[in-house]
């Protein structure tokens, strides 16, 4: 049998397939890529249907950059960000549960000493504000975070010094996703703390070869009888980020209660959607049938599932160097009715399944490779997105010797 | 302790269900589905499977986030038979597998809980 073969747009011939192992694991290692990889780039924190009102807000601990950023909508309508550290003496202003917080309110007030600040930031109360001897309330409004909006979405830059400006930073993927994410919901949020590095932790959402076996128990119709391995149909390698197609099972039906659902409401992963007239340029882009979803890995450290009807970004934060956080957001296009909600919800219910397989791996990954027992990972063209992250990482790395 | 609350007439076939099933948020759904055994949320499944069709064509005539009290209870119970479904689809032998992530370690957040 012919499989079909992956087209690769980009350069892949400098890239290797045999991966070293020792290196990656070393302090060093992991110190330059916080400095030379995290601090320049940007990072998605959430859609702006997430802060869909004048003062509705949501609190994102990041532990990459030890910081916790308040991200708010204010009576204008404006969404800004802040560093959720009160001006006064540094607690949180907003206090997180898990690392998240979320809510409607024109004012935040930390709970300390009573500090108050406006959806904009602004300081407005300090009480006893007379017993202070010199504060201008005026220059203590919450410390911006430098954001940007793309296409609905929500970026951030925590390094020091002049970013490269966000549409240069995406590339040949500024453009082609007009009106996509922002007809789109958040249905739910699977978070956790692993004990894994994020360069092997983010290997994992790397690649659709482990899907077949990872995920037999959860996802047992993905690969269709034309494609077993599901090749993926084109690989677009990009100066740092990678847009993958990814193929569907052309005779996918599905289970009893998924069909009914979706029957009702929209169809969702793991369904096949055939109809793409509601997609933009840059989602399937050579509408390809059959098709389930493009993957677009934001580099170093961010994967964003593109469906006809539904989006999941995945982003892992490292925390230390044996220990990452791995935060999924899952979004569906907006519910019209009961029937498009409860499509949603087999959707997630199905996701902490799909992700608890995905995390176990990950952390026995994580002490196989710690053991030393290995050198190298021995990587297929069908796992180029590593490949590709490993050699841009170290060229940022030897840049900067 | 409060009361079980009531679902629409039209459904009170399925009123022994609510007290177990009719669960708020994604945390007490899937913690249910890992409780139960097998037979147990296949009973469950076969009862709402029979009755969806109904339930959906019912519930859909509400505004989504503002319904009465008893369409909410009937939303909250067809939520749980819907984020608690994908076992008894897949004919899973347990309700989860042993060399899976555990799932007091995973956080849900945000619409997680919302609904």
């Amino acid at each position: 049998m012919n499989e079909p073969q992956t087209k690769f747009m980009g350069e892949i011939k400098r890239l290797k397939d045999v991966i070293s192992v020792e290196d990656k694991l070393s302090q060093s290692y992991h110190d330059a890529v916080i400095e030379k990889v995290f601090k320049p780039s940007w990072f998605l924190l959430g859609n702006l249907n997430d802060v869909p009102e004048p003062g509705s807000f949501f609190v994102y601990d990041v532990p990459t950059f030890r910081t916790s950023v308040l991200v708010s909508r204010d009576r204008e309508g404006q969404v800004r960000a802040f560093h959720n550290v009160c001006r006064h003496r540094g607690k949180k202003v907003v206090t997180t549960h898990c690392g998240w917080a979320q809510g409607k309110s024109p004012r935040h007030t930390c709970w300390f000493h009573g500090w108050t600040y406006g959806s904009d930031g602004r300081l407005i109360v300090v009480p006893d504000e007379r017993a202070f001897v010199n504060l201008d309330k005026e220059q203590l409004g919450l410390v911006p975070v430098r954001t940007e909006i793309w296409s609905g979405l929500i970026f951030a830059y925590f390094g020091e010094g002049e970013p490269v400006p966000l549409r240069d930073w995406l590339g040949e993927l500024a453009n082609g996703f007009e009106d996509y994410y922002s007809g789109m919901e958040k249905i739910g949020t699977v978070a956790a703390d692993v004990d894994a590095n994020w360069n092997f932790a983010m290997d994992g959402f790397s690649e659709g070869y482990h899907t077949v076996f990872l995920h037999r128990n959860t996802q047992p119709e993905l690969a269709g009888k034309d494609n077993p391995m599901r090749h993926a149909p084109i690989i677009d390698l990009y100066e740092k980020h990678i847009r993958q197609s990814g193929v569907a099972n052309p005779d996918y039906r599905g289970p009893p209660a998924e069909r009914l659902l979706y029957g009702h409401g929209r169809k969702l992963s793991p369904a096949v959607e055939t109809d793409y007239s509601s997609l933009p340029e840059g989602v399937n882009r050579t509408r390809h049938a059959p098709w389930f979803f493009d993957v677009v890995w934001w580099f170093p450290n961010m994967a964003i599932l593109n469906g006809v009807n539904w989006v999941s970004v995945l982003t892992i934060w490292p925390i230390d160097k044996d220990r990452s956080r791995l935060v999924t957001d899952h979004y569906a296009r907006t519910a019209r009715h009961a029937g498009d909600r409860l499509a949603q919800a087999y959707m997630r219910g199905l996701i902490v399944s799909v992700t608890r397989e995905d995390l176990g791996a990950l952390e026995e990954v994580q002490a196989g490779l710690a053991s030393g027992a290995i050198e190298n990972m021995y990587v297929s063209r069908q796992e180029v997105v590593l490949q590709k992250r490993y050699a841009l990482i170290n060229d940022l790395l030897e840049a900067a010797r | 302790m409060s009361e079980t609350p009531t679902l629409p007439a039209a459904f009170a076939d399925l009123q022994p269900l609510v007290a177990d099933w009719a669960l708020r948020g994604q945390r007490a759904r899937y913690a249910k589905m890992l409780a139960v055994d097998m037979p147990t949320l296949t009973a469950f499944y076969d009862r709402m499977m029979a009755r969806m069709d109904a339930i959906i064509v019912h519930l859909n005539a509400f505004p989504l986030d503002d319904m009465p009290t008893a369409e909410q209870t009937l939303m909250d119970l067809a939520l749980t038979f819907a984020e608690t479904a994908h076992p008894v689809d897949f004919k899973w032998k347990h309700t989860q597998f042993d060399d899976v992530f555990p799932f007091d370690r995973v956080k849900l957040l945000s619409a997680s809980e919302a609904w």
